[in-house]
C-alpha cells in the first residue's frame, strides 16, 4: 500500500517525454487481450473452508503493555480485516484506528522481510540458517560469563509468556540486566499511586457510575488504553433519557477528544494544572472561595455529588497531580464507586534507560538484545542513544521495520506481525488475552517469545509455552475455548483496596505567564500523536492520511499555538517558526487552534521518522520526512512538558495537508460557517432539549413531479451526533472494508483525498472555549438524488432498495454528479492510485484488498456505498436460510468499529427497525432537507449539558 | 469556343448587365421555351418571375424533414429512458416530457438544415462537375460579371436557326452554340481504380469482424484498455506467484481456532463420550432430520451401500461383475454386525472412514453426518420389522391376516 | 420583395450614411478584391509570422492533450469541491465566441440587416473554428476519454442508453447539432464563390480542387432560386439554434443544485453574453484582417461600428445580469444563494469577480462615444478587454460556486496547473491557425452576397416587377 501514495506525488514532476513514453508503453505492455484467470482449489480442503466466504479468529495486539482484543477476517486465510473482539469485556467489538489499520503493516512493503548485518559500515542481508547456530555459539559464551554484558531492552509487555523467560534469563544469566524503555510510558501515574498509596495501582474507571466526570489533561477517549470502553460507557450515560446524565468537565492545555465531548472546559496550561486542583481540593476542604467561577461551580457539584464523581488525572500530569486527585477521590468517597483500583505493574528492579545509555558510553555492554521499540529515534535527546550504541559490540534488533535502531545497531532480525505472531498480553482490566496468529509469517520473522526463548535456551516453542504460561493445566477443549474467545474469561484483575497514605503536595511557584507571554518562558507540551501514537505507525499511510481528529492535517504534524499566543509572538499558521529549548532547536509547522491554552505549546510526538519507510520516510532513499521530530526537544528531565520555550518566527511558509481549514481564513466565509453549522451539525442544551424534545425540521417542499412510492425494503441509517467522539475509528474501518486508496500529501493538498466517510468537525463559540460539533458524513442515499439526475450516461443511479448505486464500469468521469452533490461525499480518481500495488512485484501488497471490493481505477467516481458486499452477504446468508436479513445484522463497517454505537443501520420500510425508530426520534434531523432531495442518512442532534451558572457566564 | 464535335446541347447569348438579361428572359419566356436557364454571378432579383418559374417545394421537404426529426427524438428518448433501459433516476418518472425538450428541439432542427442543405442541392441536380457550358471559355464570366441565357436543344421550340436569330436579336454579343464535349464524361481510368480500391480496403475490416463473428477462437477476446476489468485483488481460490505453491489462499495455521465455529460438546462432534461411543444421536431427531438424513444418504452412501444398504450400490455390482480382486466390498448395513454397533461408532465411520470407505469429514457437516446416522437406522429398522412393529390399523393393508 | 427591401435601403439611407461598400465598386472589382487575396501568390510576412506562433501553440496544444490522456485528469488543477475548473471554463468561453458567426449571418440576415454581408463568412469560419476549440474540451475532461463515446447514443450489446435527462447530454446535442448546422450554412454559402475561384484558377490544380467542392455551380437561375430558398430557411432554422444553443449550455449549471448555478436568469445571460463575447471576437480578428488583406472597401468603418453598438448593447445587458443576480440573490432569501454572490464580490476570488466586471460592464461603455467606437486601435483594446471579461465571467460563475458549496467543511480553492493554461493556450493557437488558412485559402468574404448590394446589382428600370 505505502508506495502507491509516492505515485500521484511523482506524476505531477514526472516530465513530459517520459509520460508520452510511458503511454505508448503502458498501451503495449498491457497486451490487447482478456486477461485469463485460474483457480487453483486445495486438494483437500480444510474442514470448514468454503471458498469465498471469509472466516473470523480472534486474537489481540499489544501497545505500550496493554492489550486491544481483537476479531479479525480471514479471506482463502488471508487476513483482511481487524474489528473488535465482541466478545471481550472492554473492546465489544470496537477496535481504534490504530488497531485496525495494523493490518496494513503486516503487507507493508517496508515490513521488514530479512536479517541485516551491519559491519564496518556496510550491510548484508542474513538468514536465520546463517543467525542461529552462530548466536546459540555466541550466547553459550555469554552464559559463561553468567550474562555479564547482556542487557535486554524491551518494551513493557504485560505477557505472561514473556515474564516467565525472562525470569528464566535470570537463572541463565544472572548477571544480565533488563531494562525497559517506552516513550509514552505510564511513570507519573505509577508513581502518583505510590505517593498516594505507596504502592503501584492502576485506575480502573467506573464511567456508568458518573455523574460529575473531571478531566485533568486525561484523555479518557483519546488515549486512554481503555478509551474503547471509556468512550462506550460516556456515551451511554449521555442518552438524553437518561435521568441524572453525566457532566464532563475538562481542564487541559490542547484540545482532546475529551475536550472536544466537554460540556465545561477550561483551557488551561499544562503546568497550571498542579496549582488549579490544589485549589481545587483547598476549596473542596471548605476553603474559601477560591478564584474563579469555574472553580466554583466545579468545587460545588463535586460536593454535590459525592460518591458520584470522578477526578481523572493525564498520564502528562506529574506524580504530585495524580497523588492529589486519588486524596481528592477518596475524600469525596469515589473511590470504590465511581473508580476501582487493580495492580499496575511496578517496574522495580528494571533498569532504567539513562542507566543503560551510561553502561554503553563506558563500553560496559558486550551484547545488547533490543526487543522491539525504537530508542534511537524515541529515547531522550540528551542520552544521544545512537552515539551509546557505537561502544557496544554487539547490538541486535528485533522490530517490524528497519528503522533508526535497527540501522545503528550490527544487526536487524525481522520482527513478526500480531497476525503472524502467537503470545499473550494483558488489556487494562486485566483480562488476559491470547494472540493466535492468521498465517504462518508470510517472511522468516520470529516474535520476541522466540528471540527470547533462543537466549535462554526454552525447550517449548512459542505456542506451548504460551499455553503453558496462560492456561496452565487447562484441558484441550479449555483452550480451544479460550483461543475461540481471545482471551480467558474472569480473568480481569480484581479490584484492591487501597490505604491513603499521607502526603503534601508544596504548591509550585506560581509564574504570572497567563497575562503577557514572555518569550522564553513559554510552555512546550509533548503529546503523543491521535494517529501515529509514538511514532511506531509513522510507515503507516492510512493513519497519515486520516485527518487527525481535532487539527483536520494529515501527513505531518505542526506546534499548536493559541490565537492569543501567535499574536503576541508574531507566528502565523502555516509558516514555519524556531522552537529552542536551551540550547537545542528545531524549526517546525506551526498551525493555530481554539481551545489552546495561552502560553501553551503542543508538539506532537511519532512524525519526522528518517528510517519508517517509503511512507514515513527514508533519509537513505532521499524520500522526505514526514513531519517534525519532536524527540529532538525532549529530554528526560522534561519529558512531558519544557517550561522555558523560545519562539521565533522565522517568516517562511508551510503548506499543512489539512482536509478542511485552509479555505475559511476570510471573515465572510467564517460568518457563513458559523451561521450554517447550527443548521448542519446541531447542538442544544439538554435544559432546552427537555423543555422543548422536537428538532425543528426543515418542511419539504412540494415536489414538482409524483415521487414513486418505494416499496420493499429501504436501506438508511441514522448518526447519533450526540455518540460521536470523532475518534476516527469508522474511518478506518471503511478504508480498510472498501479498498480505498491513500492519495499522498500533494494530493491532500489539492484536495483530492478519497476517504468515503469524513468526519467534519467545526468550531463554535469562543476562541479559548469552542464548542466542538464533530459530524460522520458518508453518502446520504437521497431519495431524488441530485448526482443521478445530471449522470449523462446513467452510470449512478437507484437500486431497487433505494441504495444509491455507483456503477464504476459505465463511468466516463464527468464529474458533474461530484458538483451537484451538495454533501461533496463523492470522490474522483484523478489518478489511478491504485498503479504501484498493481505493478509487478506488489504481490503481497495485494493480499489486503477486500476480494469482495472492486478496485476503482483512474477516472471514475467513487463513494460510500453503505457497505453494499455487506448487505449482499448477509441477504445470501439469510437466504440459504430461506428468510430475510432479520433487523442488525447487516452491520456496515463505520457501524460495526463505532465504540459509541453512533452509527446505525438498517431498513427504514419496517417501522420496528432500530434505524426507523431513530429516524423517529425528536431529535432526528436530515441534512439539507430544504433541497428536496430525501437523504437516507438521519442526525440526532447533539445535546451538551453545561453547567448553568457558567452558561449564562458563557453566553 | 470549342469546335462542334459533340451534338448541339444549347445555344448561349451573353448580356453586360441585369436588365439585358431579365428583358431577353422575357422575350424567350414569351416565345414559349421551357427549356431554357439564365446564369449570373448573383440571384437576380424577379428574374425567376421574367422566366416564369414555379415556387420551388423546398420549404415542405424541409417541414417534413423538422417534423421527422421531432417524432424520432420523442420517440426514442422515451423508447430508451422509458422503456428499454428504465432506471430510477433521482426518484423521477421514466418519463417527462420537460427534460426530452431541448434534445428533441436540437434534432428537429439538425433533420431540417438536412433537408435544406441536400434538398438543395438534390433538387438542382448538383453536384453535377461537368456541364456543356463549361466548354465556352466566355461562360466562366457567369461567377464573375457576365450574364448568360441559354436556350437548350431539347426544348420542343428549339429550331437552330430560329432560335440562333431569336437570341441574337436579344443581345449585341454574338451568340455561340454549346455543344455536349467529344471527351466522355466518365472520370479519368486512375481515379476510378483508386476509388475502386479504396471501395475494397473500406471493406477489409468488415470482412474481417464478420470472419471473426463465425470463427472460433481459443484466444481470450480483444480487450485493449483493461481498465477496471482486470482486478489485481485476489478472488476466492486465486493465484498468487509469490508464495511457493502459488497459491493466494493460504492454509490455516496449526492450532488456532475459528471464532463462532466452535463447539465443545464431545458426543456431538467425535460421537464418543469418553472412549466408548454413543448410542444416542445427539441432536433431536426430526422429520426434517430423518428427510435431510434421506438426501445425503443418496448422495453419499447408496453409490457403494445401495439404496437399501444392502452393499448392492453401483460402484459394488460393477466390481462385481469385473472380479475385482483387490475391491472390498461394502458392508450391508442390515449385518447384525452393523445393526449392532452404537450410533456413535456409525458417525465415527461416516466422518473418518473405515477400511477402503473414505473419510467424508471434510465434506459434510456434523449435523448431516448425524442424519445419515439417524436414516442409517431407520432404513435398518425396516428391513428388520416383524408384523408387531406395524400398528393395528395399517395392519390390514399389509394383506396378512 | 428582397429587391424592393434593398431599394428601400438605398432610398431611406440617402447621403448622411456611407454606402455598404465604398469606393467605385464594380462587380469585377469585387471579385478581384476578394479572389485577389487568395490567388495572390505570397501572403504578406505578417502572415507567415502570425500562423508560425499559432502553430506552434497548436503544437503545444496536442502534446498537452496526449499528457492529459496518458496521465488523468488530476494533471489538471481540478480537484474537489472544484470537479469542474479551466476545462468547462474554457469550454463555455469557447461556446460562447461561437456565436457570433451564424448570429450575424442569420439573425441579421433575416432582420435584412445588409451591412452583414462583408462580415458574415468570416463570422461564420469564426464559429466552426471556436466550435472545434469548444468541443476538444468535453471530449478531454472526461476521465475516461476512451469511452467518451458513450454520450452518444450508440447501440450495444449491453443495450446501455445514455441519461437524457441530464443537461450534460443536452449540450452534446445542443454543440454537435450547432456545429453541424453552422457548418452547412457555411459551405452553402461558399459555393458560389468557389465556383468563381474555379472559374478564375491558373493553375490545374486549383481548378481541380475550387471545382470539386464547388459542386459544379454555375450560378443558374433555378439554381439561385432554390439556393436562396434553402439559405432563407436555414437562417430561419439557425436563429432559434443559436439562442438555443448557449441555453443549453446555460443550462447544464442552471439545472444543478450548486448556489450561484441554479438561477433561472441563466439562458437569456449567457445568450447575452455570447452574443457580446462573440462580436468582441469578431471585431479583434476582422480589423487585423481587413488591414493585412486590403479589404477596407468591403468591410468599412460602418461594420465595424455597428459591431461595436451591439457589443455595447449586449454588454449592458450582462451588466444588468450581474445586477439582476444579485438582487435576486439578497431578494430570494437564500443563504447559500446570498452567501454565494457576497462571497463572490468579496470572497477569496474577488480580484477574479472585479476584473470581470470592469472588462464587461465598464469597459464597452466607452463605445457610447463615436470616436471611440470608430477608432481602430481603441475598438481592439475595448474587444481584447470585453474577451478576457468574459473568460472571467465563466471563471467566476464555475469555480467560485463550486469552490463554496453547501457544506463549510468541504470548501476549497481552486488553483490551476501550468497544463491548465498551455492547454487553454493551445486552443487559442488552433483557433487562430485556423482561422489564418482560411484567410489565405478562401474567400473572406462572401463574394455572390455583396454583388446583391452593389448598384449593379438592381434593375434600373422598374420593369423587373409586373
Amino acid at each position: 500500500m505505502s508506495s502507491l501514495i509516492r505515485e500521484p506525488s511523482d506524476v505531477s514532476r514526472r516530465r513530459f517525454l517520459q509520460v508520452m513514453g510511458a503511454s505508448m508503453a503502458l498501451a503495449s505492455a498491457s497486451g490487447c487481450h482478456w486477461e485469463t484467470e485460474e483457480i487453483l482449489p486445495f486438494q483437500r480442503r480444510p474442514e470448514g473452508r468454503v471458498p469465498g466466504t471469509t472466516r473470523r479468529f480472534a486474537t489481540s495486539i499489544e501497545c505500550s503493555g496493554v492489550a486491544a482484543s481483537l476479531l479479525v477476517t480471514s479471506y482463502d486465510g488471508r487476513p483482511i480485516k481487524i474489528e473488535g473482539n465482541p466478545l471481550h469485556p472492554l473492546d465489544r467489538g470496537a477496535a481504534s484506528a490504530r488497531s485496525q489499520a495494523a493490518i496494513l503493516d503486516l503487507y507493508d512493503p517496508d515490513h521488514s522481510r530479512g536479517l541485516v548485518q551491519a559491519f564496518e559500515g556496510a550491510s548484508y542481508p542474513r538468514s536465520w540458517k546463517e543467525f542461529d547456530p552462530w548466536f546459540a555459539g555466541h550466547m553459550a559464551q555469554v552464559r559463561a560469563r553468567k550474562g555479564a554484558g547482556l542487557r535486554i531492552l524491551s518494551e513493557p509487555s504485560s505477557s505472561l509468556a514473556l515474564a516467565s523467560l525472562r525470569t528464566r534469563l535470570a537463572e541463565l544469566h544472572p548477571q544480565a540486566r533488563w531494562v525497559e524503555w517506552e516513550p509514552c510510558a505510564r511513570t507519573n501515574k505509577i508513581a502518583g499511586s505510590k505517593l498516594a498509596f505507596g504502592r503501584a495501582l492502576r485506575v480502573q474507571p467506573r464511567i456508568e457510575q458518573v455523574n460529575t466526570l473531571v478531566c485533568l489533561d486525561a484523555d479518557l477517549f483519546g488515549l486512554h488504553p481503555a478509551a474503547l470502553a471509556n468512550a462506550r460507557a460516556f456515551a451511554a450515560r449521555r442518552r438524553p433519557e437518561e435521568a441524572q446524565p453525566l457532566r464532563l468537565w475538562v481542564v487541559e492545555s490542547s484540545l482532546s477528544l475529551t475536550g472536544a465531548a466537554a460540556d465545561q472546559r477550561l483551557a488551561l496550561r499544562d503546568e497550571q494544572i498542579l496549582p488549579f486542583l490544589l485549589a481545587l481540593e483547598a476549596r473542596l476542604a471548605g476553603g474559601k472561595a477560591a478564584d474563579g467561577l469555574f472553580l466554583e461551580s466545579l468545587a460545588d457539584e463535586l460536593l454535590a455529588q459525592r460518591g458520584a464523581a470522578l477526578i481523572a488525572v493525564g498520564p502528562r500530569q506529574p506524580a504530585a497531580v495524580h497523588a492529589l486527585a486519588h486524596r481528592i477521590n477518596a475524600n469525596l468517597g469515589n473511590t470504590g464507586k465511581t473508580l476501582l483500583y487493580s495492580e499496575e505493574s511496578d517496574p522495580a528492579g528494571v533498569m532504567e534507560l539513562g542507566e543503560l545509555a551510561r553502561e554503553m558510553e563506558a563500553g560496559a555492554v558486550e551484547t545488547l538484545v533490543v526487543l522491539g521499540g525504537n530508542p534511537v529515534y524515541d529515547a531522550p535527546c540528551e542520552l544521544e542513544f545512537r552515539r551509546a550504541l557505537r561502544h557496544v559490540p554487539l547490538a541486535l534488533h528485533l522490530s517490524h521495520y528497519r528503522d533508526e535502531t535497527s540501522r545503528a545497531c550490527t544487526w536487524h532480525l525481522p520482527r513478526a506481525h500480531a497476525l503472524e505472531s502467537w503470545g499473550d498480553c494483558a488489556s487494562w482490566d486485566g483480562t488476559r488475552c491470547l494472540q493466535q496468529p492468521l498465517i504462518d509469517p508470510i517472511f522468516p520473522r520470529r516474535t520476541p517469545l522466540e528471540l527470547l526463548g533462543a537466549i535462554c535456551e526454552a525447550k517449548l516453542g512459542a505456542p506451548e509455552l504460551v499455553r503453558a504460561c496462560v492456561a496452565p493445566g487447562a484441558s484441550d477443549e479449555q483452550w480451544k475455548k479460550i483461543l475461540h474467545d481471545g482471551f480467558v474469561e474472569g480473568s480481569a484483575a480484581r479490584p484492591v483496596e487501597a490505604a491513603l497514605a499521607s502526603f503534601s503536595v508544596p504548591a509550585p511557584a506560581p509564574r504570572a505567564l497567563a497575562k503577557e507571554l514572555r518569550n522564553g518562558e513559554l510552555e512546550l507540551v509533548f503529546a503523543p500523536d491521535r494517529n501515529l501514537y509514538d511514532g511506531r505507525s509513522a510507515n503507516n499511510s492510512w493513519l497519515q492520511e486520516t485527518p487527525d481528529a481535532i487539527t483536520k492535517m494529515t501527513w505531518g504534524n505542526a506546534a499548536i499555538f493559541a490565537a492569543e499566543t501567535a499574536a503576541a509572538l508574531g507566528v502565523e499558521d502555516s509558516t514555519l517558526v524556531k522552537l529552542k529549548l536551551g540550547t537545542r532547536e528545531l524549526e517546525v509547522a506551526a498551525t493555530v487552534l481554539p481551545g489552546q491554552a495561552t502560553g501553551s505549546i503542543t508538539l506532537h510526538l511519532g512524525h519526522g521518522r528518517s528510517a519508517a519507510g517509503l511512507v514515513g520516510g527514508l533519509e537513505q532513499e532521499n524520500i522526505e520526512t514526514v513531519g517534525f521530530d519532536a524527540y529532538r526537544l525532549r529530554s528526560s528531565d522534561a519529558l512531558d512538558r519544557a517550561g522555558s520555550l523560545e519562539v521565533m518566527p522565522t517568516g517562511k511558509s508551510w503548506q499543512l495537508a489539512r482536509t478542511t481549514d485552509p479555505a475559511v481564513t476570510d471573515s465572510i466565509g467564517r460568518k457563513q460557517m458559523e451561521g450554517l453549522v447550527e443548521e448542519l451539525a446541531r447542538v442544544r442544551t439538554l435544559a432546552d432539549f427537555r423543555k422543548e424534545p422536537g428538532s425543528e425540521r426543515e418542511s419539504e417542499h412540494e415536489s414538482l413531479w409524483n415521487k414513486p412510492v418505494a416499496e420493499g425494503v429501504r436501506w438508511g441509517m441514522a448518526i447519533d451526533l450526540n455518540s460521536c467522539i470523532g475518534c476516527n475509528a469508522c474511518a478506518l474501518a471503511c478504508q480498510a472494508e472498501n479498498n480505498v486508496p491513500v492519495v499522498g500529501r500533494e494530493q491532500v493538498i489539492r484536495g483530492r483525498e478519497m476517504s468515503w466517510i469524513r468526519i467534519d468537525r467545526y468550531f463554535t463559540g469562543p476562541e479559548r472555549s469552542p464548542r466542538v460539533r464533530f459530524q460522520p458524513l458518508t453518502c446520504q442515499h437521497c431519495e431524488s438524488a441530485p448526482c443521478e439526475e445530471v449522470c449523462p450516461v446513467a452510470a449512478t443511479m437507484h437500486s431497487a432498495e433505494g441504495l444509491n448505486d455507483m456503477v464504476y464500469n459505465r463511468c466516463i468521469g464527468t464529474r458533474y454528479c461530484a458538483n451537484n452533490c451538495p454533501f461533496k461525499v463523492r470522490r474522483f480518481n484523478y489518478f489511478n492510485y491504485h498503479k504501484a500495488i498493481e505493478a509487478e512485484g506488489a504481490e503481497v501488497q495485494r493480499m489486503l484488498y477486500n476480494p469482495e471490493v472492486t478496485i476503482r481505477h483512474r477516472g471514475v467516481m467513487e463513494k460510500c456505498t453503505f457497505c453494499v458486499q455487506r448487505i449482499q452477504a448477509a441477504k445470501i446468508h439469510a437466504k440459504n436460510e430461506g428468510r430475510a436479513p432479520a433487523d442488525g445484522e447487516i452491520v456496515t463497517a463505520c457501524q460495526q468499529t463505532c465504540p459509541t454505537q453512533a452509527i446505525v443501520f438498517g431498513d427504514l420500510a419496517d417501522p420496528k427497525s432500530r434505524v426507523a425508530r431513530l429516524h423517529a426520534e425528536s431529535r432526528g434531523y436530515a441534512m439539507l432537507a430544504e433541497l428536496n432531495i430525501g437523504p437516507r442518512t438521519t442526525y440526532l442532534e447533539k445535546l451538551v449539558n453545561p453547567h448553568p451558572a457558567l452558561e449564562e457566564h458563557d453566553g | 469556343m470549342s469546335e462542334a464535335q459533340g451534338a448541339l446541347h444549347s445555344l448561349v447569348a451573353e448580356f453586360d448587365d441585369v436588365d439585358g438579361v431579365s428583358a431577353a428572359a422575357r422575350a424567350v419566356r414569351d416565345a414559349g421555351y421551357k427549356a431554357f436557364d439564365v446564369y449570373s454571378p448573383f440571384p437576380i432579383h424577379g428574374i425567376e418571375r421574367s422566366m416564369g418559374l414555379r415556387a420551388t417545394r423546398l420549404p415542405w421537404l424541409v417541414l417534413a424533414c423538422g417534423l421527422t426529426g421531432t417524432v424520432l427524438a420523442l420517440f426514442f428518448q422515451w423508447w430508451t429512458n422509458g422503456h428499454d433501459y428504465a432506471f430510477k433516476i433521482s426518484g423521477k418518472p421514466l418519463f417527462g416530457v420537460p427534460a426530452n425538450i431541448p434534445i428533441t428541439f436540437e434534432f428537429t432542427v439538425l433533420l431540417a438544415a438536412f433537408g435544406a442543405f441536400f434538398g438543395m442541392f438534390v433538387l438542382n441536380r448538383l453536384p453535377e462537375h461537368h456541364n456543356p457550358l463549361f466548354e465556352n471559355e466566355r461562360f466562366r464570366r457567369a461567377t464573375d460579371d457576365g450574364f448568360f441565357l441559354a436556350i437548350e436543344a431539347r426544348d420542343a421550340q428549339f429550331h437552330e436557326r430560329a432560335t440562333r436569330e431569336l437570341l441574337q436579336s436579344l443581345t449585341k454579343h454574338t451568340v455561340v452554340a454549346c455543344h455536349e464535349s467529344g471527351e466522355s464524361r466518365a472520370l479519368p481510368v486512375w481515379v476510378r481504380a483508386s476509388m475502386a480500391g479504396a471501395g475494397a480496403l473500406a471493406l477489409v475490416p468488415l470482412a474481417a469482424i464478420v470472419a471473426a463473428r463465425y470463427r472460433d477462437s481459443t484466444q481470450a477476446p480483444f480487450h485493449l484498455i483493461k481498465d477496471m476489468d482486470s482486478q489485481t485483488r485476489y478472488r476466492a481460490q486465486a493465484a498468487n506467484p509469490f508464495f511457493a505453491d502459488g497459491r493466494a489462499q493460504r492454509p490455516d495455521v496449526a492450532g488456532t481456532v475459528e471464532f463462532d465455529r466452535f463447539r465443545t460438546d464431545p458426543a456431538l462432534l467425535t460421537g464418543r463420550a469418553g472412549e466408548a461411543f454413543v448410542d444416542q444421536i445427539p441432536l433431536s431427531v426430526t422429520a426434517e432430520l430423518m428427510q435431510r438424513g434421506r438426501t445425503r444418504f443418496a448422495v453419499y452412501c447408496t453409490p457403494c451401500h445401495g439404496g437399501a444398504g444392502y452393499g448392492d450400490g453401483l460402484v459394488a455390482q460393477r466390481a462385481a461383475t469385473l472380479q475385482e480382486q483387490a475391491f472390498v466390498p461394502p458392508a450391508s448395513l442390515h449385518d447384525p454386525l452393523v445393526r449392532a454397533r452404537p450410533a456413535g461408532q456409525i458417525f465415527d465411520t461416516i466422518r473418518n472412514g473405515v477400511r477402503s470407505m473414505p473419510a467424508y469429514g471434510r465434506q459434510m457437516s456434523i449435523e448431516d453426518s448425524w442424519a445419515i446416522v439417524a436414516f442409517v437406522r431407520a432404513l435398518q429398522r425396516s428391513q428388520n420389522a416383524s408384523v408387531e412393529d406395524v400398528p393395528d390399523a395399517e395392519r390390514g393393508r399389509l394383506g396378512t391376516r | 420583395m428582397t429587391a424592393s427591401a434593398t431599394t428601400k435601403v438605398r432610398l431611406d439611407e440617402p447621403y448622411h450614411r456611407p454606402l455598404l461598400i465604398e469606393g467605385a465598386e464594380d462587380l469585377a472589382s469585387v471579385t478581384n478584391r476578394v479572389c485577389g487575396v487568395v490567388e495572390r501568390p505570397k501572403p504578406p510576412r505578417a502572415w507567415y509570422i502570425a500562423i508560425t506562433i499559432s502553430g506552434s501553440m497548436t503544437l503545444m496544444l496536442g502534446a498537452m492533450v496526449v499528457y492529459l490522456i496518458s496521465t488523468g485528469v488530476g494533471v489538471w488543477g481540478n480537484n474537489a469541491p472544484a470537479f469542474w475548473g479551466w476545462d468547462i471554463v474554457n469550454f463555455v468561453f469557447w461556446v460562447g465566441i461561437a456565436h457570433a458567426g451564424t448570429l450575424i449571418s442569420a439573425i441579421l440576415f433575416l432582420l435584412r440587416q445588409k451591412w452583414r454581408t462583408s462580415i458574415n463568412r468570416a463570422a461564420e469560419a469564426m464559429t466552426l473554428f471556436a466550435v472545434c476549440c469548444a468541443g476538444m474540451y468535453p471530449a478531454v475532461h472526461v476521465g475516461r476519454i476512451w469511452v467518451a463515446y458513450w454520450l452518444f447514443p450508440v447501440p450495444n450489446q449491453m443495450q446501455m442508453w445514455p441519461n437524457f435527462r441530464s443537461p450534460l447530454l443536452w449540450d452534446v446535442f445542443a454543440v454537435s447539432t450547432y456545429a453541424t448546422v453552422s457548418a452547412l450554412f457555411w459551405f452553402m454559402g461558399l459555393v458560389p464563390d468557389l465556383a468563381t475561384l474555379r472559374d478564375r484558377a491558373t493553375t490545374k490544380l486549383k481548378r481541380v480542387l475550387y471545382g470539386f467542392f464547388a459542386l459544379g455551380w454555375r450560378g443558374s437561375a433555378r439554381h439561385w432560386q432554390r439556393f436562396e430558398r434553402a439559405y432563407l430557411l436555414l437562417a430561419a432554422l439557425a436563429t432559434p439554434l443559436v439562442l438555443s444553443v448557449h441555453s443549453v449550455v446555460s443550462f447544464d449549471f442552471a439545472v444543478s443544485q450548486v448556489s450561484g448555478w441554479h438561477t433561472t436568469i441563466f439562458p437569456p445571460y449567457f445568450v447575452a453574453g455570447a452574443i457580446f463575447s462573440g462580436f468582441a471576437m469578431v471585431v479583434t480578428v476582422m480589423v487585423p484582417a481587413r488591414e493585412l488583406f486590403g479589404l477596407k472597401e468591403l468591410v468599412t468603418l460602418r461594420h465595424l461600428e455597428n459591431m461595436n453598438k451591439v457589443i455595447l448593447a449586449t454588454g449592458s445587458m450582462v451588466g444588468l445580469a450581474y445586477a439582476t443576480e444579485f438582487f435576486i440573490a439578497w431578494y430570494g432569501g437564500n443563504p447559500y444563494e446570498r452567501f454565494t454572490f457576497v462571497n463572490r464580490a468579496f470572497g477569496p476570488y474577488a480580484w477574479a469577480y472585479w476584473i470581470m466586471i470592469f472588462c464587461n460592464v465598464v469597459v464597452p461603455q466607452f463605445f457610447w462615444s463615436k470616436r471611440i467606437r470608430t477608432n481602430l486601435w481603441l475598438m481592439v483594446v475595448v474587444a481584447i478587454l470585453v474577451n478576457v471579461g468574459m473568460w472571467f465571467e465563466r471563471f467566476v460563475i464555475i469555480v467560485t460556486s463550486l469552490a463554496r458549496t453547501y457544506l463549510p467543511s468541504s470548501w476549497g480553492y481552486f488553483k490551476p496547473t501550468w497544463v491548465d493554461v498551455c492547454t487553454f493556450a493551445g486552443t487559442i493557437g488552433l483557433f487562430f491557425t485556423l482561422f489564418l488558412l482560411f484567410c489565405r485559402f478562401l474567400p473572406m468574404v462572401a463574394i455572390a452576397e455583396v454583388k446583391t448590394v452593389l448598384p449593379a446589382a438592381h434593375a434600373h428600370k422598374e420593369n423587373g416587377h409586373e
